[in-house]
């Protein structure tokens, strides 16, 4: 009996879920994404045939280009290094099964990791979204380098965090790793507070 | 109107009237005024004992370099030590007391006494201390702890709110005076990033106290035509309130917004007191203009002595008088216009007082004109007065010594100037190299430290308000052509009206009357700690001759205004002292911040909750319903033992290590750290990295390792896994997780490039539950029925993919605790529901939580090592006795050559043994030392430590892991241990108390 | 607080990076035929020396990558960074440099 019981998922921001459903404020506003697929791609970004295969793969060019991201329906491919990628698919089912991806992927040296349970997705939105980034990170938010989908790696508030921002202007994901989700969580909604003042 | 006010002008709002309590007395003042000038417009000069000597104070300067007026203020709850009077701003409810007078300020004890003045020399620290100890205890440290130390410390916490901001900017430009305006202006305008930071809160540096014409209108007037410029500009961030503390490497600059202060609102965390701004600036312009200095004469601190700049600041800027009557003792003709500008306000001057022979200039003539005594080759050799100025001595000198009679005058304040010194700090900062410049006698900014920066205005010396202006707009319109779109190609020139200020002459130090270090006039060079030019002289006798060793020794320059006065006048005596040039003796290092800034500044938002990351399992929230109670295991939060109604620690501990000896327990290892390596060269990648082999790990099988570094000593242990032949999963301690996948991403990418692999970091994406004790299987039975589960078909040391819940889990037989366990990885969103679950089977056979106590005994009662705490960076695995773990088949592996070093393979190196205590039940203390003889004299040499130790309720005795010289041939000697304050007989055995065959492996 | 070029990802904070010590320093391909002496020497001989010094960095919370960056270890100057398996010379490092212009 017991092993039928069937286990239920949860998010790690679970008890924050109602501060985060509708936002947190006016001029920011604070959400929890609903939880998308994310792989690790790590592979050669030199190797034009295998570019061309992951494109075939999963609908989205992969990015070369340090800091930006490529896009394609609900697949999205974002760079976190020279050989590496993350893949993010908002529906279940816009991405092939993890081991018929690697199958695919099966003549060139590469490896497929899936982390969907790795890291939550915030999504930080509203006029001073780069004032709220800006109290805990040193990345410059008004450079003119950020338009619609350029990511970074950094840190804010001290944790590994990769933000990306999702429109022509002020707003972007914060891909955080559970364990750190409460408090980059706690300290985002804190720095939002001064500009939510009514 | 309080009485020193002037009835018009100045820049205080006069429509909102505020009332200060200052030492218990009510006084009025205006929004727009510091307490200095508050306190100045009632007549308050005395506001501060000094620190050594007792000796009355008064309010000296306008602004930062205020080495007097230290305040103790108090705002509703808030208490904070030390602000300067002349930069904290009125606001309401503000009560202001004066630090360091005892009893009170007008009688203090120590000065009564005299018992200060009279022992507490230069070095008198130092002299004391290395003296009698019973002298220091008894005498002088209560003493000193009553007198030294300004303000009180609040017993509370900081009820204030702070924070910190990021910005990048092209260009930066630090003080918004009239060089930093128009350096702002053009590139500003051009659509480059600028900031622009003033410590006022209003902009204007030098002209809200100088009265100056430019391009036809007056300076205030001009200032605000260009800020309002600047406030059109998107791009540009204005910052007045703001100081910039710290200029580091590559144009980084530290800036502290005083936000709430001079306004008196309360702070939270929408609205912070105080923002700590990180700036990085492609260029920087320096306009952080310069500070006067005083003279050095006897007895030249008596309150109502104030440098003259800040009396032409409080008459021009604060529309006060500071007294009816005033004495100008200066070298230089700019003091001459504050003199001007106090006559030209009501004042009566006195006399004029000019140490040069031959003053000459516009300003000179002008003074004459007004038919003011003007003593030129004069000097000041006696002050009158006690606790208010009342006049001085003057009497003719030629540079060197007095030439001939006293004469007195009388007034209620002596305006002094001995000349300007550039603000440098920042510059110098940021390894600024200065060079002293004769003309102006005064070091200035000579060879820059960072690329892309430019000093201008006063605080490069060029004290003309053209120059200041022209070099501003010179060095805007280069920023605006290499950051914006120029609005024009060419340098402004403004049209200024401002007095010609001529030369001025050194006046280092006016002789003394009497010999150095007698009697009681005392010359002062650095007013807050009390250090005198005699104290100087004593210096230099006594051998501590270099600049450095000067400051330490006198003590002069370390206050909280760092010396902005007085640094340059104790430097010039000490070159004098020692017969070299100011240029040979050179200034002590300018080391941030350039004013105090608040601990809370500095903390931010990293304070309470926010201190730091709290890094918590999918399992937490279960850990806390159940009663556990945390331990710190790096950032993360580890349940430590769950503690039953009515149990005390050792209690629960005692429970949980008994059920998973006799029955079954659960603990969340999810925090352990867990690496993805995949790659047609994984197998040769792990078997470079770990000391054994993973040659023939075939898929499904685990495997323990040991990780060392290439110096050969112990990095990391865990378990490695094969999935299939190009696939492997690493586990690592969970302190060690970040540390490990660094350390194999660096020989992949540098080292071995040519190994095909790729390692990935999957410790986040798995929840683990280690289930333990022989009943172990019973549960793992309930959670999926179909599977076997028993030893053949599950052997130790494999691994299984198994669907519990309806979800795929990874389960690995590996054991931390000698019994039958079974670990279950299952994706961390399903963590929580899987814990709970296996709680709820488990229920039948009463399955414990536990928490790391119990797992550090339950390893310990079988010898296993926990890296960090067994080893602390410095043993090999054949220390620890793993030398089955080191594979001798491999052609290298990291650590292998330093495991053949002359220093690795002796014989008497510390090895873990165990430990027995004669007295069963005694706990020996962790790290507690170990001797062969407690009865050989001191020092007794220590043969090794202990590094584990526990109550094994298993075994009903104690256990104790120790590092021994030699150990692991030693077993059956006896030695001793002190711990706990005594001496322990202790039995070296072997490591593994408890099941030694392996017997409960399988159930 | 330094400012450091990633190779990749361009300049960022120091806080970003861990660093790693003195680069091109190869590891012996043979440890085991290597003496106790030249071991000792692979494993702590380090000069530290005053001045430019060919250093390497590991953008820890960017892009993961090591690199290596040549530093004026007196004053902090960073003439410029490559990446792990580069040489190039210190002149054409210092040519680079200039090419960034103002920045």
């Amino acid at each position: 009996m017991d092993n039928l019981q069937h286990l239920s998922a949860q998010s790690p921001l679970y008890a924050k879920r109602d501060l985060l459903k509708n936002g947190s404020g006016q001029a920011v506003t604070l959400s929890l994404e609903s939880e998308p697929n994310l792989i690790t791609l790590r592979g050669d970004s030199a190797d034009k045939s295998f570019l061309a295969a992951v494109k075939n793969l999963i609908g989205s060019p992969l990015p070369v280009k340090p800091c930006s991201s490529q896009e394609k329906g609900e697949v999205a491919a974002l760079w976190m290094g020279p050989d590496e990628w993350l893949i993010i698919a908002n529906e279940t089912d816009s991405l092939k099964p993890l081991p018929e991806m690697a199958l695919a992927l099966a003549e060139y040296h590469c490896a497929l990791v899936d982390i969907s349970n790795s890291k939550v997705m915030l999504s930080l939105a509203g006029p001073s979204s780069r004032d709220v980034l800006s109290k805990g990170c040193s990345i410059d938010f008004y450079s003119n380098k950020w338009r619609k989908g350029h990511c970074v790696n950094s840190l804010y508030a001290r944790c590994d965090v990769t933000i990306w921002q999702r429109a022509t202007r002020d707003h972007y994901a914060i891909l955080v790793r559970n364990s750190f989700s409460d408090y980059v969580s706690d300290y985002l909604l804190d720095a939002a507070l001064e500009y939510n003042v009514a | 109107m309080s009485v020193n006010r002037l009835p018009s002008s100045g820049r205080i709002n006069r429509d909102v009237p505020i009332r200060l309590r200052f030492n218990g007395t009510y006084y009025l003042g205006y929004e727009g005024d510091t307490l200095a000038s508050a306190l100045l417009a009632n007549d308050i000069h005395l506001v501060a004992r000094s620190m050594k000597y007792a000796r009355p104070r008064g309010i000296m300067t306008a602004g930062p370099e205020e080495p007097n007026a230290i305040m103790q203020i108090n705002v509703s709850n808030r208490s904070e030590p030390n602000p300067k009077a002349t930069e904290t701003y009125l606001h309401p409810g503000l009560i202001a007391a004066s630090v360091n007078a005892w009893p009170s300020l007008r009688y203090d004890a120590r000065r009564l006494s005299g018992i200060a003045q009279r022992l507490m020399s230069a070095g008198f620290y130092y002299k004391t201390m290395f003296g009698s100890s019973t002298l220091w205890q008894k005498v002088f440290e209560p003493i000193i702890r009553r007198s030294a130390g300004l303000g009180k410390a609040p017993s509370d916490p900081d009820p204030d709110v702070y924070d910190h901001m990021h910005r990048h900017v092209d260009l930066m430009v630090v003080g918004a005076g009239p060089a930093g305006l128009a350096a702002a202006r053009d590139a500003a305008l051009s659509g480059a990033r600028v900031a622009l930071v003033d410590a006022l809160p209003e902009f204007g540096g030098s002209l809200l106290s100088q009265n100056r014409t430019i391009d036809k209108i007056s300076g205030m007037d001009w200032v605000s035509g260009v800020t309002s410029e600047l406030e059109t500009c998107d791009t540009a961030l204005l910052l007045p309130n703001t100081t910039a503390i710290g200029y580091f490497d590559q144009n980084y600059i530290i800036a502290i917004e005083r936000r709430l202060d001079h306004k008196g609102e309360a702070s939270t965390p929408a609205n912070v007191r105080e923002r700590l701004w990180h700036i990085r600036a492609d260029k920087v312009i320096l306009a952080t203009g310069s500070h006067e200095r005083p003279l050095v004469f006897s007895d030249n601190d008596r309150p109502g002595i104030m440098l003259a700049g800040a009396v032409q600041s409080y008459v021009n800027r604060f529309a006060v008088l500071p007294g009816k009557s005033a004495i100008l003792f200066a070298n230089n003709d700019a003091a001459y216009e504050a003199a001007l500008d106090f006559k030209k306000a009501g004042g009566d001057l006195v006399a004029v007082i000019d140490p040069r022979q031959e003053p000459q200039g516009p300003l000179v003539e002008e003074l004459f004109a007004t038919g003011t005594r003007l003593l030129s080759g004069h000097v000041v050799t006696a002050t009158l007065g006690v606790n208010r100025f009342k006049g001085v001595n003057a009497a003719p000198w030629n540079g060197h010594a007095i030439t001939g009679k006293e004469e007195r005058f009388e007034a209620d304040i002596l305006m002094m100037s001995g000349g300007w010194s550039p603000a440098v700090h920042l510059f110098s900062q940021a390894s600024g190299k200065l060079r002293y410049d004769a003309e102006i006698c005064a070091f200035v900014p000579d060879i820059y430290g960072q690329k892309e920066c430019s000093v201008i205005g006063a605080a490069n010396g060029d004290f003309s308000l053209n120059e200041a202006l022209r070099a501003g707009s010179r060095e805007s319109i280069k920023a605006a052509t290499a950051y914006g779109k120029p609005t024009r190609k060419t340098a402004r020139r403004y049209a200024v009206e401002e007095p010609d200020t001529g030369v001025s002459e050194a006046c280092w130090q006016v002789p003394a009357q009497n010999p150095a270090d007698q009697g009681k006039l005392k010359q002062f060079v650095d007013f807050q700690n009390d250090t005198t030019a005699a104290d100087i002289a004593l210096a230099k006798r006594e051998g501590f001759d270099s600049v450095e060793h000067m400051k330490r020794y006198t003590l002069s320059g370390f206050g909280t205004d760092q010396g902005k006065t007085g640094n340059i006048n104790a430097l010039a005596i000490l070159a004098r002292q020692t017969a070299s040039s100011i240029e040979e003796t050179g200034t002590t290092t300018f080391r941030p911040p350039y004013t105090p800034v608040s601990f809370g500044a500095v903390a931010g938002r990293f304070v309470g909750p926010l201190t730091d990351p709290v890094r918590t399992t999918p399992m937490h929230e279960a850990h806390v319903k159940a009663g556990a109670l945390f331990e710190n295991v790096g950032q993360w939060n580890r349940p430590w033992y769950y503690a039953r109604a009515g149990e005390d620690m050792d209690a629960a501990v005692r429970r949980e290590c008994k059920a998973v000896r006799k029955g079954v327990g659960m603990l969340d290892v999810s925090t352990l750290g867990k690496i993805d390596i995949q790659g047609p060269d994984a197998r040769e990648f792990i078997n470079r990295l770990y000391t054994n082999s993973v040659t023939n790990l075939k898929p499904g099988n685990c495997r323990y390792g040991i990780m060392c570094g290439e110096d050969g000593m112990v990095l990391d242990d865990g378990v490695i896994t094969c999935l299939d032949d190009t696939h492997f999963v690493t586990t690592t301690t969970t302190a060690g997780a970040a540390h490990v996948l660094s350390h194999m991403e660096d020989y992949l990418e540098t080292e071995w490039p040519d190994l095909k692999v790729y390692c990935t970091s999957i410790t986040e994406e798995w929840a683990t539950i280690a289930i333990n004790g022989p009943k172990a299987r019973d549960v793992m039975e309930r959670l999926n029925a179909d599977e076997d589960w028993s030893a053949k078909a599950f052997p130790f040391l494999t691994h299984k993919e198994v669907q519990i819940g309806g979800v795929m889990a990874r389960i690995f037989r590996i054991s931390f605790t000698g019994e039958l366990a079974y670990e279950i990885n299952i994706p961390a969103r399903y963590g929580l529901a899987l814990w709970s679950h296996v709680a709820n089977v488990g229920q039948e056979w009463d399955i414990t939580p536990y928490g790391t106590e119990a797992m550090h005994i339950l390893r310990a009662e079988k010898g296993y090592i926990l890296v960090g705490q067994d080893t602390d960076g410095s043993q090999t695995p054949q220390d620890l006795g793993l030398n089955w773990i080191v594979s001798t088949n491999k052609p290298d592996f990291i650590g292998m050559r330093s495991h053949a070093r002359p220093d690795t393979v002796r014989s008497d190196r510390k090895q873990l043994v165990g430990l027995m205590t004669e007295s069963p039940e005694f706990v020996l203390e962790e790290g507690a030392q170990i001797v062969e003889n407690p009865d050989a004299p001191t020092p007794i040499p220590m043969v090794g430590h202990v590094t584990s130790s526990y109550w094994s309720e298993h075994l009903g005795h104690s256990i104790a892991l120790a590092l021994i010289q030699g150990g692991l041939g030693r077993k059956g000697e006896q030695l001793h241990s002190f711990s706990l304050g005594n001496w322990h007989k202790v039995t070296i055995v072997d490591p593994i108390f408890y099941d030694i065959e392996g017997a409960h492996r399988d159930g | 607080m330094l400012k450091i070029k990633c190779p990749y990802c361009g300049d960022r904070d120091e806080t970003e990076f861990s660093y790693g010590g003195e680069a091109h320093i190869e590891r012996p391909d043979s440890p085991s035929e290597v003496s106790d002496e030249a071991w000792g020497a692979y494993l702590f001989g380090r000069p530290n020396k005053k001045g430019l010094m060919r250093e390497r960095w590991f953008h820890v919370h960017g892009c993961r990558r090591w690199f290596n960056l040549l530093r004026d270890t007196s004053n902090h100057t960073i003439i410029g960074s490559y990446t792990a398996l580069e040489k190039p010379s210190i002149a054409e490092l210092k040519k680079e440099s200039r090419k960034g212009g103002a920045k």
